[in-house]
Order: C-alpha cells, then sequence, then structure tokens
C-alpha cells in the first residue's frame, strides 16, 4: 500500500536543514505500523511529509501509494486517494463547523473520484451516528472546529473525521502527546474498530504507553532522519525499558 | 474654504433653498436653518487640522463630486427582485427610495402598536416634529447637520404596545441616471418595557456614485430594549456617511449588529448613552472590504449613570489596497461606578497592501470600574489552511471556509434565518473578490 524509500527531507528554503535521510518502510494493508523515535529524531517531519505539507521540501527519494508517486500531489489529493493524517496539535478554526467542513471534504472526495454526492439526510445520519459512537460531545461538535475544546475532545474530533473519511492509510501523528489515559483510550478505540484487512496504520509516537492499547505488526525506530531498527511489538517494550541510547 | 469646495457649496446651498422655500412646518424650519447655518460654515469635515475624528478618513474626493437632490422619488416605480431585498413577508416592512418614502412598495398596514408617519404626517403634529434631532444634534458634526438640512423625508416610528416581528427599514437606492445625494432620517422610539427588533438597510442597485448621508434617532424608554441590524450594501462608487444616535433610559437594552460592504468610503457612526442606571449597550458588527475601499467604524459608548453594561465587538476581513479604521471609544463618567465596559477589534488582513488603523480607546473618570480593550490584526495562518488541505478540501475551498469561519460568529447575531441568510449571501459574494486580491494567506 505504502513503500517509502530513501525519503530524504527539508525544511523549504532553508538550506542545510535535512531532517530525513533516508527513510525506507514498506506497509501492506491491513499493517498497523509504529514509529518511535528520540525527540528531534524527524517523527513528525516523517508524517507530514507522507500527507504533503508544504514546510517541506523532499529532495530525494519516493513516496509510492498504491503504486503511484504521490511526491507531486498536493494534501487534498493524497487526501483523495485515501490518505489521513491525525494530527499532533488539531487546530482550532473558530467559525468553521465540523459538520459543514466534513460533508464538504467528502463531496470534495467524491466529485474527484467523479461519483455522486452524499444527500444532506445520508450524511447528517452518517454524521449523528459517527458522533455517538465516537463519543463526541454533540453540543460541542455544533459549535466551531476544535475552538475551545479540551485536549482530549480535539482528539476524539480527530477520530470522528477518520471514521466519516474511512481512509486507508491513517496516519497517526504524537497523538497520544499531552493526553491522560482516558484521553489514549479514545485514540486507541478509534484506530481498533477501523482495523481491518485492507486499512493500515502509521503511528507516530515517542512513548510507548499508547501501544499498549494498540498492538502494532511492525516498530521501526528513527533517529537522526533514518531507520535504524525494525522490529516486532516487542522492540517498543525494549525502548520502553532501555530508552533510545541503545540507538543513538 | 477651497475655490472648489465654495463652488461646491453653492450646489448645497441651491439645495438648500428648494427645500427651505417649501418647509411648511415652522419646527422643522428653524432646524433646518441652523443645520444650514453649521454645515455652510465649514462644509465637510477635512482630514487636516487635528480632527481626530477624521485623521484617515480623506473626504476630498466627495467635495470633487457633483451630486443632486431626487425631487421625484416618490414617483418612482422600480422593478426590483424582492429576493434582494432583506425582506420577509411576516415584518413590517417599510420602504424607502432615494430617501423617500415609497407606499407602493412598502406595506400597507403594520402591526399593531406601530404608529409610523412619514414627513406630512410630522409637519402637521407639532409633538413629533419637535422630537427631530433632539439625539442626533445638529451641532454633532456636519454630516449630522446636512441631513438636518436637507432631508426629504422620514420614518417617524412610535412602538407603542409589545410587536411580534421586526420593523424592517429597508433604503433603496435606485435610478441609474444621476449622481444622487440621498438623506434618509429615522427617528423611533420605544415606549416603556416593550422590546423591539429595528432592522434598516441600505441596498444600493445603481452603479453611479451617490452620496448617502442617513441620520438614525433612537430613543428607549426605560425598561424598554432593541434589536438592531444594520445592512449596508452600497456600490463601489458610492460614499456611506451614516450617523446613530441611541439615547437609553434606565434598565434599557439596545442591542447592535452591522454588516457593512460595498461602499468606497464607508462609515459607521454610532454613539450610545446610557443615561439612566442599569443600562446595556451592545454593538457589534462586521465589515469587508477589497481594491481601494475604505470603511470606518466610529464607535463611542457613553457611561452617564451607574451600574451600566456595555460592549463593542467589532471584525473586519481586508483585502486588497483596502483600509479600515475602528476607532471604539467608552467614556466612563465620574458618577458611572460600578460600570462595567469590554472593547474588541479583530482584524483578517488578506493582503500586505491592506491598513488597518485600530484605536481602541477608555476614556474612565469613575473609580469602581471593570474595562478591557484591544485590537488584533492577523492572518490566516499555514497550519489552520493544512488542516483543511489534508482532509482534502481544494485551496480555494479551504481559503474560502476560512474567510467565512472569521465570520460566522457575527453572522450568528443576525437571529432572524431570513436575515442571516441574506448576509451569509452576500459575505458569499465577496469572498471569491477578496480572495482574488489576496496574498497572505498562509504565507505565515
Amino acid at each position: 500500500m505504502l513503500k517509502v524509500k530513501n525519503l530524504c527531507a527539508s525544511v523549504a528554503d532553508v538550506e542545510d536543514s535535512d531532517i530525513l535521510k533516508g527513510v525506507n518502510i514498506e506497509v501492506n494493508p491491513g499493517e498497523i505500523h509504529a514509529i518511535m523515535g528520540p525527540n528531534g529524531s524527524g517523527k513528525s517531519t516523517f508524517s507530514n511529509v507522507l500527507m504533503g505539507r508544504p514546510d517541506y521540501e523532499v529532495t530525494d527519494g519516493e513516496i509510492n501509494f498504491n503504486g503511484e508517486d504521490i511526491i507531486e500531489l498536493p494534501a487534498d489529493e493524497r487526501s483523495h486517494k485515501g490518505m489521513f493524517l491525525a494530527f499532533q496539535y488539531p487546530v482550532e478554526i473558530p467559525g468553521v463547523r465540523p459538520w459543514q467542513f466534513l460533508k464538504a471534504s467528502l463531496d470534495a472526495k467524491s466529485e474527484y473520484h467523479g461519483e455522486s454526492k452524499i444527500s444532506v439526510r445520508e450524511f447528517s445520519k452518517l454524521f449523528d451516528e459517527k458522533v455517538k459512537s465516537c463519543g463526541v460531545n454533540p453540543e460541542l461538535i455544533k459549535r466551531s472546529l476544535n475552538d475551545g475544546f479540551s485536549g482530549g475532545e480535539k482528539k476524539r474530533n480527530e477520530m470522528l473525521q477518520l471514521e466519516i473519511l474511512r481512509p486507508q492509510l491513517a496516519i497517526l501523528d504524537e497523538t497520544d502527546s499531552g493526553l491522560d489515559v482516558d484521553a489514549l483510550r479514545i485514540v486507541a478505540d478509534g484506530v481498533n474498530s477501523m482495523r481491518s484487512p485492507d486499512r493500515s496504520f502509521v503511528i507516530v509516537t515517542h512513548y510507548q504507553r499508547l501501544l499498549n492499547y494498540i498492538k502494532p505488526d511492525i516498530v521501526h525506530i528513527l533517529v537522526d532522519g533514518k531507520i535504524v531498527k525494525t522490529g516486532n511489538a516487542d522492540l517498543a517494550l525494549d525502548v520502553e525499558k532501555n530508552g533510545y541510547k541503545d540507538f543513538q | 474654504m477651497s475655490n472648489n469646495s465654495g463652488k461646491k457649496m453653492k450646489i448645497y446651498q441651491e439645495m438648500f433653498t428648494g427645500i427651505i422655500n417649501n418647509e411648511t412646518c415652522n419646527v422643522l424650519n428653524v432646524i433646518r436653518k441652523n443645520a444650514w447655518s453649521t454645515f455652510s460654515a465649514k462644509g465637510f469635515p477635512t482630514s487636516r487640522k487635528k480632527n481626530e475624528l477624521w485623521k484617515y478618513t480623506n473626504l476630498n474626493v466627495i467635495e470633487k463630486k457633483s451630486y443632486e437632490l431626487d425631487y421625484n422619488a416618490e414617483n418612482l416605480k422600480i422593478n426590483i427582485d424582492e429576493n434582494e431585498l432583506p425582506k420577509d413577508k411576516k415584518w413590517n416592512n417599510i420602504i424607502f427610495i432615494n430617501g423617500k418614502f415609497s407606499s407602493t412598495h412598502s406595506d400597507s398596514t403594520f402591526e399593531t402598536g406601530i404608529n409610523f408617519y412619514n414627513i406630512s404626517d410630522v409637519r402637521k403634529n407639532k409633538k413629533l416634529s419637535e422630537k427631530v434631532a433632539k439625539i442626533a444634534k445638529v451641532s454633532d458634526h456636519n454630516f449630522v447637520a446636512l441631513n438636518s438640512a436637507l432631508f426629504q423625508d422620514i420614518a417617524f416610528i412610535e412602538v407603542s404596545s409589545q410587536i411580534t416581528q421586526p420593523i424592517n427599514v429597508i433604503n433603496i437606492i435606485s435610478n441609474d441616471s444621476k449622481q444622487k445625494i440621498i438623506l434618509p432620517r429615522i427617528f423611533i422610539e420605544v415606549t416603556d418595557n416593550l422590546n423591539i427588533e429595528l432592522i434598516e438597510s441600505y441596498i444600493n442597485f445603481t452603479n453611479k456614485s451617490q452620496l448617502v448621508i442617513p441620520v438614525t434617532e433612537i430613543k428607549l424608554n426605560p425598561k424598554s430594549s432593541m434589536n438592531h441590524f444594520r445592512i449596508q450594501e452600497e456600490n463601489e462608487n458610492t460614499f456611506h456617511i451614516p450617523t446613530t444616535r441611541v439615547s437609553q433610559e434606565s434598565n434599557s437594552k439596545f442591542s447592535s449588529v452591522s454588516f457593512a460592504t460595498g461602499a468606497s468610503i464607508g462609515r459607521n457612526d454610532i454613539l450610545a448613552e446610557l443615561e439612566d442606571e442599569g443600562s446595556e449597550s451592545d454593538l457589534r458588527g462586521i465589515y469587508i472590504t477589497h481594491g481601494s475601499q475604505q470603511q470606518d467604524h466610529e464607535i463611542s459608548t457613553s457611561h452617564k449613570s451607574p451600574n451600566c453594561i456595555s460592549n463593542q465587538f467589532y471584525k473586519g476581513i481586508l483585502s486588497g489596497k483596502s483600509h479600515a479604521v475602528f476607532s471604539g471609544k467608552v467614556i466612563v463618567e465620574r458618577n458611572a461606578q460600578k460600570s462595567v465596559a469590554t472593547q474588541k477589534d479583530l482584524n483578517l488582513m488578506l493582503s500586505y497592501g491592506a491598513e488597518i488603523d485600530a484605536k481602541p480607546s477608555l476614556e474612565i473618570y469613575a473609580d469602581d470600574v471593570e474595562c478591557a480593550h484591544g485590537a488584533t490584526a492577523g492572518h490566516v495562518d499555514k497550519n489552520s489552511l493544512f488542516y483543511l488541505l489534508s482532509r482534502g478540501l481544494g485551496e480555494i475551498e479551504a481559503k474560502s471556509m476560512l474567510v467565512r469561519g472569521f465570520a460566522e460568529e457575527m453572522l450568528d447575531e443576525f437571529t432572524h434565518e431570513e436575515l442571516s441568510n441574506f448576509v451569509g449571501n452576500l459575505i458569499n459574494k465577496k469572498i471569491p473578490l477578496v480572495l482574488a486580491e489576496s496574498d497572505t494567506i498562509g504565507t505565515t
């Protein structure tokens, strides 16, 4: 599904700002990959580069999604093709109502694929159903996108978006940072309920604790812009015990 | 006074002569003469000579143009799509065209409790005419003086018992053939304990430059309240310089929200005077400018008695080389103890060429008060933009959604669905124009 080869990236328009220095991973349908690494190793850059954030420039390598090179595609097209990024810090956008925003997202995707748009009635039904199943406060979600939401509420809202947009590949960018145990469970429940043989996840995290709730198939250790070790779920437990010092 | 302005003053002098010769009401005659002598002495305000009120606004362009009064406005038959007006059949619709009351286009009857008079009624009744120009004083500034000297008609409204539907005064500017001076005038008084809604709109269907100078006087008696909605949709060649004066008795409440767009130079000048204890004033609005437009907000609240609450909250969306001024003033007089006042002006700068001059100010002479103020100018940041893009929205749609989102909280203040749809559509029409001239979105 996702093949990343020798991916090198730097901060756009800044010389000598290389962050990713040749990352290789391959994610197959249905797999959950965890990418762990110390602060400053390039984890967040990696998730943002996968989604096409214009702040970064890919200087070398390939990102192949379902057989297609997507490096030149803007973020909205990557989304249409089935990619999703859950943000470390979901942006607060006052005045933009989640209902309208998600309807517009689905409509844009339908238009891109030449499909008919979901009706208002059908979408409302889906929205209400997912608001309920994700445990999102229905009063809060009427108002604004993340504006005035607590950390946990923002993460619930990310999971709501994930469940409505139903991507093939979801990237979670340090989505567990700053979360208490209850909020961690929200994220984990979201991911676990979405697990399916044709959907994959890339979970970027500093700590092993999220992986207590979501069991990864493969764990990669990213240090200084490179994957230095790949293993199974036990590798995360080693990191928990010994930290990253053995890899640096 | 320059030669040019001397020549132009002659044109206004001729208008005044025409009006005063036909003024049959003694009370209005005195008001007009007094107003004319005030206006003719100084002419239009200038931005020179440390004139703080007009510091950022150059009115020379107005002086350079010639305008004429529309003497036949009441006979104008116009063909306008009702959908282009902020209107609902249920409301009490009072239509003025080019400053004159149109009985053809207005509702034939209004709800019980609304006493509506036009200028011919006011001329015949001293009790009515004596109320004119008491709240918006001729000495206030020269646009009030000019309107008071030349106004051709008035919406004089007394609300004497509780009504259920808004009073909707629509000022249509029509008839494209001439550059006109239009002087809409509203006086409205609300009896004790009544709660009413007033919609005041200015909808321009012409392309020519017009000079529109409205004066609105609002009198709120004890324990009465008014929700006031103001819509300014002029064309981009027009100058719209209105004055709204509100006199509030004890425990009255005035809430106003305005939407301003369109004009070449537009202004929204409100003074709410909290005369007696326990009154509240809540002034809000949104302005959207692009091209070389200028929109000023001269917003003042005067706390004259103890235990009053006031709020000023305005938002602006600026693009192109447009210019906006927010001059918010709260005055708390010495005896106005326990006053609570807040003041805020937030601006979304969509282009580097746009300019905002925000001057929130507090003049406090009492010692036991709670006051806060602030102003900001910011951009649509790249994080917000990327967030929407990552969810599949195209760049234009994402930017539109962010700009609209900024306006949304003010749109919510237009509490009638018809009104909020009307203003929402105006905002949607403006968004492509402001985005076309935008160069800041996502750059920071």
